[in-house]
């Protein structure tokens, strides 16, 4: 109803109140539209068509202790339990939890029949490559059997010195599919922002010129065009306003056909 | 037009292992088992599904460069692997391009991407026929030990989408809720729990 032959003059106001919802700048600056959700049916999930599911990932790394938490004396072991595992966050519970190396270690499923512990590490660590078999200096099964006494000192029941373990084991724990439901917002210019072209006074004049045998036309407006899509870009400088005047079109209306060209025909 | 609020939570942000077969038993047969159900919701939405997989590495993959804040577990590659002059290798897999393969098989990583709309993944479309399965993982936040601090502990902060930490109360304005990161975190963890969180390895 923002017709004025159907609303009448209310229709008017409607239509501006319409516009003043567009050009509002409530929320920092901006206008905000809601887009509804959409129901489809009783038992669907309504459509929200600016709302889809979306996947981030992160890892984490557990490492051993880097400083001996013994302090030398193997008699001190229980010092080093938990000094490999790592905490982190879970969403689901909304709370911290313990991730423990041995477990780390046993989800990477290195053993025959599933990773083959035959298979060459790109970056072996340097304790590694000190290993009297030298297949085991660059392989899984060389990295593993340093990870697990590395298990046994985590829980505190290793009998091997600190200086004997190798520090430069890492396991890397990846959460690749944290998905959530996200919004989004489509951003945009509105009203004036998105330009205007205004019109002055035009004026054209006609008249025949019977010696070349054409109608010219001359045409005389002013326009104002302004743009502000983008105020904030440096340069150019957004006062894009630029004025027309005196444009002039010259029409060939009428042609003889005997005329091979109007040029000629003097 | 970008994801820019979080509206509720899926899956994937708890700490089960996908390799965790319910008894603490880990296979790599479990594993591609269970990332293939959480990824299709076959045991409907509302399921407990695992979120984790676990990598052997060394601290001189993480010195040399491949590995430091992000890599890619499935096969596509990260961007400047592509164009590296090895021809594109998974450098950035724990382990190594060998070791990736043999994750790749065990795991049937390849799988993840089957039946997603490229064309809209490659424009960054937002809106695509059926869903995309993310490949890139950025370092997240995590505590370790640590001999120097007060509390033994010592935050990696996150270089990811979600911040530099994560700590309880995140649920709530992850899942939606009308509040703020800020807001969420005082009411849930204000001094006794805050102080609780960094007690885990604190002398008694």
């Amino acid at each position: 109803m923002y017709r004025y032959e159907k609303g009448g003059p209310a229709a008017e106001a409607r239509f501006e109140a319409g516009v003043a919802g567009f050009e509002a700048r409530a929320f920092r600056g901006c206008g905000i539209m809601t887009s509804e959700p959409f129901e489809v049916s009783d038992d669907q999930d309504s459509v929200q068509m600016l709302t889809r599911n979306s996947q981030v990932g992160e890892f984490y790394v557990l490492q051993p202790p880097q400083v001996d938490p013994t302090d030398g004396d193997i008699a001190n072991k229980g010092k080093g339990k938990f000094t490999c595992d790592a905490l982190i966050y879970d969403e689901e519970s909304d709370r911290h939890v313990r991730i423990t190396w041995e477990q780390a270690l046993k989800a990477c499923c290195i053993k025959d029949g599933e990773v083959a512990p035959a298979t060459n590490l790109s970056h072996p660590t340097k304790m590694m490559m000190t290993s009297a078999v030298v297949a085991d200096q660059k392989s899984l099964k060389g990295w593993k059997d340093k990870a697990d006494k590395w298990t046994a000192f985590n829980n505190g029941t290793g009998d091997v010195a600190y200086s004997d373990l190798d520090t430069d084991i890492r396991i890397v724990i990846a959460r690749p599919f944290i998905e959530h439901l996200m919004h989004s917002v489509i951003m945009a210019v509105s009203g004036r922002d998105t330009g205007a072209t205004l019109f002055g006074p035009a004026d054209m004049q006609l008249s025949a010129n019977t010696q070349v045998k054409t109608i010219e036309g001359a045409c005389c407006a002013r326009a104002r065009t302004h743009s502000a899509l983008h105020p904030w870009w440096p340069s150019p400088p957004p006062a894009a306003e630029r004025t027309n005047r005196g444009a002039q079109a010259t029409t060939r209306a009428t042609s003889r056909p005997s005329s091979p060209s109007p040029r000629t025909c003097l | 037009m970008r994801d820019i609020a979080c509206a509720g939570y899926v899956a994937g942000g708890n700490t089960l292992f996908f390799a965790d077969d319910g008894d603490g038993k880990m296979s790599a047969t479990r594993a591609a088992t269970n990332l293939m159900e959480r990824l299709s919701f076959a045991n409907d939405v509302g399921a407990k599904y695992g979120s984790m997989l676990a990598f052997p590495s060394t601290a001189q993959q993480f010195s040399s460069g491949y590995l430091d804040t992000v890599m890619s577990v499935t096969t596509r590659l990260l961007p400047w692997e592509v164009t590296s002059a090895t021809g594109g290798t998974h450098s950035s897999f724990p382990g190594g391009q060998k070791v990736f393969e043999e994750y790749q098989k065990a795991l049937n990583l390849r799988s993840i991407h089957f039946g997603e709309d490229m064309k809209a993944a490659e424009n960054q479309d937002f809106i695509s026929q059926g869903s995309t399965n993310n490949a890139t993982c950025f370092i997240g936040p995590h505590r370790v030990y640590d001999p120097w601090t007060k509390s033994f502990m010592n935050l990696i902060p996150g270089q990811g989408h979600f911040g530099p930490d994560a700590i309880p109360g995140d649920a709530r304005w992850r899942r939606g809720e009308s509040v703020s990161l800020k807001t969420a975190r005082d009411t849930m963890v204000p001094l006794e729990l805050a102080q609780h969180a960094q007690m885990v390895y604190s002398a008694r």
